[in-house]
């Protein structure tokens, strides 16, 4: 008998006493007798657990002497800290679309076509099958506890298995089911406009709460790619008080991606996440990934995968702020983990602590409360993520932009027709349009991660939205401009414009052109040489917010754009030079004097980076941006440059090629404008490769600058020529409208825009939190951390990097300004690690100086003896491309494109396999593509330079509607909105679909604003009340600090609610087979399902009788009454189809096979503006066939027919085809969607010549 | 060159080859990723679990090492090998061995439990949840036993290792 070892361990009997292993070489089983600081005894053989009393501390050492069977030995232990409860959180992570499709993600996969098992693990099922298997546990395992998310599949299985809506209801009961998330989906809110994150949060608070009955607290956004920084903020004005995700502080992976240590976080996992409002969350971030516990699933006993659970729990303890820690147990499409509650009975009956519980994310947040009132505040930027997103299929990214502002303002001129004037208002349509908005913002979806099909499936999506936005625009502006004439101009925002404005004029006979200062271009001239018809482009001054003013026009000359000679332009503000060698590149821009280009470098330059077509390291491929570090620019290659002139402005016109780049750039300046207005029109052929586009600008100290959802920040530089094998991490970021160099708060000479707050143990947390929201109402993100801890800013761990460490109370540095020994581009480096103690300039201030820097930031200037700075401005606004880098020498990127082979690049489910004519994948973008953007310049910061209004303006254009070329003048504001604020969303009072309610009457309004310059002030508007984002709480009145959202509701009366149906009838039941997106028009309140054995029909409304009629095969029927949420079921008695009538909608549910044959006609064509087409599809069917063309998004008005169908039979699909004025060459084919069955038409090219 | 040992037999590298070039021209050809790419390793790899689950299967029959054919389609559409070895003739046989008993107290307090399913007289329902409860009982065992069967019995090569072993160098968790 010898002893071998012995060790301390983290595990205790009951007493608690702590465990001792001692490990026995050889022999019987023996009595082992521990004495010293620690006693106790076991009996055993091999590694015997003996349990230990001690009068000493956790984290102390116990000498202790070990006795058995004869051998004696002494050793030291660490002396642990009882109490400890590892939360098992069962789960699975569901998308709805990634590279495999919506129907087979939802219930088919096990039947999808051969390429849907070429990508799954084993293990993985489809949603309906995974709520089934979790249900089955659950009624077999008492203790079994779980949690439910996405309302994608969360709707059809509430629907379509009304027989589990009793025990889902008793399980949410019993509290052992949580319904998560609060969100709709999991949505890239980085990506999208904060208003369809606000949608996001109330159609998925709707649904979990309302229709489900559940109690959503935790924003449960596993897997998003990053976080927009409002989120928090949001999250808690829905009433969340938690959140929890894997991806935003350090990258992908995390801090522990190769084996890495999670004690390289700067702060513990749990900690308050406050966003630039002021407003956060208790979060939990997850340091091994929202996967981590799931891989004991393989282990082959129950002991091995207890061992597993104890090894996470070894590893997430350490950065633990409260002795609890939450296990993910659970990956993409889990059923229930193998060893779960095996593990739960074992080890709980074997040890007292640490605790093993399968348990919900609510247990957990009220264990951590429970013992901690306060957590470290946290303003961090939680990217960049996977820069990748911000530009794959960037042409999705744009049209979701175009789309979120057509149904934003629709939404408000409705809203106010149906008050002001008792219009009807489209509560269906517009619902719908907002879903697809949310649907489309899923992180596979917006970030351009899906697969081929998927991408076409989704565009389906974003056209859905935009005609709905369209449509309903355009008559909210029929019902207000009734009685006005003239060319009618709508301002959407709330501030007074001066802009300009395109409109399409039907001019009276004998016109030859118009006198005023206009462009008239694209101009339809009949035989005697007189205008029919143009768009004319004109400078409408002084349109009041929300309202209108009317214009009227003269005869006169055509004045369309003339040359002007030479390649330089100038207006009062500017004055700018392209230069022909260089690619047409800006060789010289001057505003105010200033020379604002870098010297022998050119502006407004193409250039294209050679990537990878996945990561070499990480092999992944759509979500990274991986250059080699190898490029080509423009400016290498001669272009031609004209420059022409306008009554109304000047431009030059650029056409050049190079590489895989065709590109024709307009940059126009026009009298009584400063902003500079760009687009870039390219048709591109390559393959990974990414274009960026370039301003080299000099400002000497200036910061990046973005904005993001409903705020400002700074951002740090990229980092965009090496190459990505050796350096991963370029730092590219998304921004919403702008981004720019600028300084957005600064102290004394020094700019600063990302912080360190380094604390001492001697501060308050209740100052911490103060100081970061000081600090980020001015922009500054912040990492708050602790003087004992790890520094921030090593770009082998955290994602972004700081510019300035602020310390507070006892720290190393003493107090006092500390500049930084080297400029701030010399350290920022690929790879860069900053957290050494002079990398960065540190402010060190005394705990009791906070308050006073609290006051000093007010207006984001730190005043430091000796020191001043004089900011300039220059922002570059974006019309949905939200890619940017700037790089430390001051170069503005802007990502227009890039193309991806990687996986899952050109992955196809459903054959036949389609791709663009040229036969590449979807996700090479080869055709032609428009950049609109616009530059602002100024002296002072982004406030000074008017940035957000620009920013918004350039994104809602005026809106022009030609009721007449000559009428009555007249101008109005529909609505007053407080000065220095901006109206984000104007719409009806309530969400009663989104709440499982029919519409009824507009009964009131609802606006959002926030507060976009870091300011305070007070908020004073009769008849309006304060109220939390989803409108269901009256919150008290009190001044808009800098960066609030808030949400503002009055009683009005409307008109009624204006019935909306899908475009085609019959609506198939099972929508998500068609892979369409969201529950169709009206989210269907009742919803009828046919199986082999049963039909059903259920209601998910909240409230009133649904009451109709099944009728089954045309022949027989059932009628039914339905109290809220309930439903029936009748034998099928060989029924193969049961329709609904409901609401204005047919509902058709449909078993079988379906045939459907389809052949399109002309596989090219091609056309010139004014002239007409058609595509044609030759179809036979024997069931109801949903049809859909998809194009991409600047196709729309070429082709204007789009979402249709036909029942069944033999019969011609005629789309129309529309010649435009822009020539370029694009694709289309036909969507068919029948009886749960998809296939796509073979793509046509549509080319429109010059 | 060796892919993976099972018992005393051995799974030849040619034999993978052999048995992905079959797959390669089959109908699933054109789905299939590439070879060369990570997801290509990673489908060998799964081949490979594949093959040597067959041969455990095999030998546990007693069935003198023939290896009963495990289709990779089944596998990946019903949920993995262990599914798609009680898709086989010798799976189900090897199954049939499987015993397993629940306790009355479990027969009851799912009764109890689940009177929304089970609406009758216990003695009337207990027989029903009693084999339902022991055939899902009869299924974890058999998975666990299966695994921990081919984890005693095969030793995979660098190169064959199972396709979600992180430590290989293909893992790639997507996401």
């Amino acid at each position: 008998m010898r002893i071998a070892e012995i060790a301390g361990t983290e595990l205790f009997a009951e007493g608690p006493r702590q465990i001792v292993r001692v490990t026995l070489e050889e022999g019987a089983p023996a009595e082992v007798v521990i004495t010293g600081e620690a006693t106790g005894s076991a009996t055993g053989a091999g590694v015997v657990e003996v349990p230990v009393e001690t009068g000493r501390a956790p984290g102390e050492t116990a000498a202790v002497t070990v006795r058995a069977g004869g051998d004696e030995k002494t050793a030291e232990f660490v002396v642990a800290e009882p109490g400890w409860t590892v939360w098992m959180v069962s789960h699975f992570h569901y998308d709805p679309v990634w590279w495999n499709t919506q129907a087979a993600y939802t219930t088919t996969w096990d039947t999808a076509g051969d390429a849907a098992q070429a990508g799954r693990s084993a293990f993985q099922h489809a949603g309906f099958e995974l709520v089934l298997l979790h249900l089955e546990t659950a009624r077999r395992e008492p203790g079994y506890k779980f949690v439910l998310a996405e309302v994608d599949y969360l709707k059809p299985f509430w629907d379509a298995h009304p027989e589990h809506r009793a025990y889902l209801r008793r399980l949410i009961l019993e509290g052992r089911v949580e319904i998560m998330g609060g969100t709709y989906n999991e949505p890239n809110t980085n990506l999208t406009s904060a208003e369809s994150t606000i949608r996001n949060l109330v159609h998925g608070a709707g649904f979990q709460r309302d229709v489900l009955g559940g109690d959503p607290r935790t924003a449960w956004q596993l897997d998003a790619f990053g976080h927009d920084p409002q989120f928090p903020g949001l999250a808690a004005a829905a009433g969340l008080t938690s959140s929890s995700w894997a991806r935003g502080p350090f990258h992908q992976w995390g801090p522990m991606l190769g084996g890495g240590d999670p004690r390289r976080m700067q702060f513990p996992a749990e900690f308050d996440w406050v966003a630039p409002s002021g407003d956060g969350v208790l979060t939990h971030y997850m340091p091994g990934h929202y996967s981590a516990g799931w891989w004991m699933d393989s282990a082959t006993t129950v002991d091995e995968a207890a061992a597993e659970v104890c090894k996470w729990f070894l590893a997430l303890k350490r950065v633990a702020a409260t002795r609890n820690v939450l296990l993910p147990v659970g990956t993409d499409y889990t059923p229930p983990n193998k060893w779960i509650m095996d593990i739960q009975r074992e080890w709980n009956a074997r040890y007292a602590w640490p605790r093993f519980v399968c348990g919900l994310p609510k247990e957990f947040f009220a264990a951590v409360r429970a013992e901690r009132a306060e957590f470290l505040p946290q303003t961090r930027d939680m990217n960049p993520v996977y820069t990748g997103k911000d530009v794959s299929f960037v042409d999705t990214k744009q049209v979701q932009r175009r789309a979120e502002v057509v149904v934003a303002d629709a939404e408000k001129f409705a809203t106010l027709a149906a008050v002001r004037n008792r219009a009807g208002y489209p509560f269906a349509l517009m619902d719908k349009a907002w879903r697809q908005l949310v649907y489309g913002a899923h992180h596979d979806a917006i970030t351009g991660s899906e697969s081929d099909q998927v991408y076409l499936d989704l565009l389906t999506g974003w056209r859905e939205a935009y005609t709905i936005g369209s449509t309903t625009l355009d008559g909210a502006l029929r019902v207000l401009g009734a009685g006005l004439s003239g060319v009618v101009v709508w301002n959407p925002s709330s501030w007074p414009r001066t802009d300009v404005v395109r409109a399409r004029l039907t001019l009276p006979p004998g016109w030859r052109g118009i006198a005023e200062p206009v462009v008239v271009e694209n101009a339809v001239v009949d035989g005697d040489g007189f205008l029919t018809e143009a768009d004319v482009v004109f400078l409408a001054e002084d349109v009041p917010p929300l309202g209108y003013r009317t214009f009227s026009f003269t005869p006169g000359v055509n004045a369309g754009w003339l040359p002007a000679g030479g390649t330089s332009i100038a207006n009062d503000t500017h004055a700018i030079t392209a230069d022909p060698a260089r690619g047409g590149g800006v060789s010289s821009w001057v505003t105010g004097g200033r020379e604002l280009l870098q010297p022998g470098q050119v502006g407004n330059e193409l250039v294209v980076h050679d990537e990878y077509p996945a990561h070499p390291k990480f092999h992944e491929g759509p979500w990274h941006l991986v250059p080699k570090g190898t490029r080509t620019r423009s400016s290498e290659s001669a272009a031609e440059v004209v420059a022409e002139r306008s009554a109304a402005g000047e431009r030059l016109v650029v056409r050049g090629a190079f590489g895989p780049v065709a590109y024709v750039q307009e940059i126009t300046i026009w009298h009584g404008l400063r902003r500079v207005d760009l687009v870039t029109r390219l048709d591109f052929d390559g393959a990974d490769q990414l274009v960026r586009l370039r301003w080299p600008v000099a400002i000497d100290h200036a910061l990046p600058v973005s904005e993001v959802g409903n705020a400002v920040v700074g951002r740090g530089f990229a980092l965009i020529d090496a190459d990505t094998a050796d350096h991963p991490w370029t730092l590219d970021n998304p921004a919403h409208n702008w981004f720019a160099l600028s300084a957005t708060c600064r102290i004394g000479g020094r700019p600063i825009g990302v912080a360190e707050i380094v604390a001492g143990p001697d501060v308050p947390v209740a100052a911490l939190r103060a100081l970061a929201v000081a600090l980020v109402k001015q922009g500054v993100t912040a990492t708050v951390s602790r003087a004992d801890g790890p520094r921030y800013g090593d770009l082998a761990v955290d994602s972004n990097l700081p510019d300035v460490r602020i310390a507070v109370g006892e720290t190393p540095w003493p107090k006092g300004w500390h500049p930084a020994a080297r400029p701030l581009t010399e350290v920022w480096v690929p790879s860069a690690d900053l957290t050494a103690v002079d990398a960065l300039p540190v402010l060190s201030i005394g705990a009791g100086d906070v308050g006073a820097l609290i006051d000093d930031l007010a207006d984001a200037v730190v005043e430091v003896a000796g020191e001043s700075y004089e900011p300039y401005t220059v922002g570059l606004i974006n019309r949905g491309v939200p890619g940017f880098a700037v790089e430390p020498g001051g170069a503005l990127n802007l990502s227009l494109l890039r193309s991806c082979t990687g996986w899952p690049s050109g992955i196809w489910i459903d054959p036949p396999r389609r791709t663009v004519p040229d036969g590449s994948n979807f996700q090479l973008q080869h055709w032609t593509h428009a950049f609109e953007y616009a530059l602002v310049a100024g002296p002072g910061d982004w406030r000074d330079t008017g940035l957000v209004h620009e920013g918004h303006d350039v994104n809602h254009p005026l809106i022009a509607r030609d009721q007449g070329v000559r009428g009555e003048p007249a101008a109005g504001s529909l609505l007053d909105v407080p000065a220095g604020l901006v109206l984000t969303a104007l719409k009806p009072a309530g969400n009663p679909i989104a709440t499982g309610r029919l519409p009824g009457a507009v009964t009131g309004m609802t606006m959002r604003l926030y507060e976009p310059h870091g300011r305070t002030g007070q908020l004073d508007l009769p008849g309006w009340r304060r109220t939390d984002l989803l409108e269901t709480r009256e919150l008290p009145a009190g001044p808009v600090t800098g960066m609030d959202v808030v949400t503002l509701t009055r009683d009005a009366d409307g008109g009624g609610a204006v019935p909306g149906a899908e475009p085609f009838q019959p609506v198939f039941t099972r929508y998500w087979l068609h892979n369409t997106g969201p529950a169709p028009v009206g989210n269907l309140p009742v919803a009828v399902h046919l199986t082999e054995e049963t039909v059903t029909v259920a209601s998910s409304l909240v409230e009133g009788v649904a009451e109709g009629v099944v009728t089954l095969d045309g022949g027989q029927t059932r009628a039914f009454t339905l109290a809220p949420g309930a439903f029936r079921a009748w034998p099928n008695e060989g029924w193969t189809t049961a329709r609904l009538e409901f609401d204005g909608q047919t509902f058709e549910d449909r078993l079988g096979p379906a045939r459907l044959d389809a052949t399109t006609e002309t596989p090219h064509l091609a056309l010139r503006a004014g002239e007409r087409s058609e595509i044609v599809i030759r179809l036979t069917c024997d069931a109801p066939v949903q049809a859909q063309l998809i194009s991409p998004w600047h196709t729309y008005d070429l082709l204007p027919v789009w979402n249709t169908g036909v029942g069944p039979g033999r019969h011609e699909l005629r789309f129309p085809v529309v010649g435009g004025h822009l020539p370029g060459r694009w694709w289309a084919l036909v969507k068919l969607g029948s009886a749960g069955r998809v296939h796509y038409t073979e793509p046509v090219t549509v080319e429109v010549l010059p | 060159m060796i892919a993976a040992t099972v018992g005393e037999e051995t799974v030849s590298a040619a034999e993978v080859e052999e048995r992905l070039t079959t797959l390669y021209a089959g109908p699933l050809a054109a789905r299939l990723p590439h070879p060369g790419s990570p997801e290509g390793r990673n489908l060998r790899r799964w081949l490979v679990q594949l093959m040597t689950m067959e041969r455990v299967v095999a030998q546990e029959c007693d069935l003198g090492g023939e290896a009963v054919p495990v289709a990779l389609p089944v596998a990946l559409r019903t949920g993995g090998v262990v599914a798609a070895v009680l898709a086989t003739p010798a799976g189900r046989a090897l199954f049939e061995r499987v015993h397993a008993d629940v306790p009355p107290e479990e027969v009851r307090g799912y009764y109890d439990r689940n009177r929304d399913r089970h609406p009758g007289r216990f003695e009337e329902e207990s027989p029903r949840i009693e084999a339902h409860l022991v055939h899902a009982r009869r299924e974890a065992l058999f998975a666990r036993w299966l695994e921990a069967r081919h984890r005693e019995k095969v030793t995979l090569m660098p190169g064959y290792e199972h396709p979600g072993d992180p430590r290989q160098p293909d893992a790639t968790h997507r996401h």
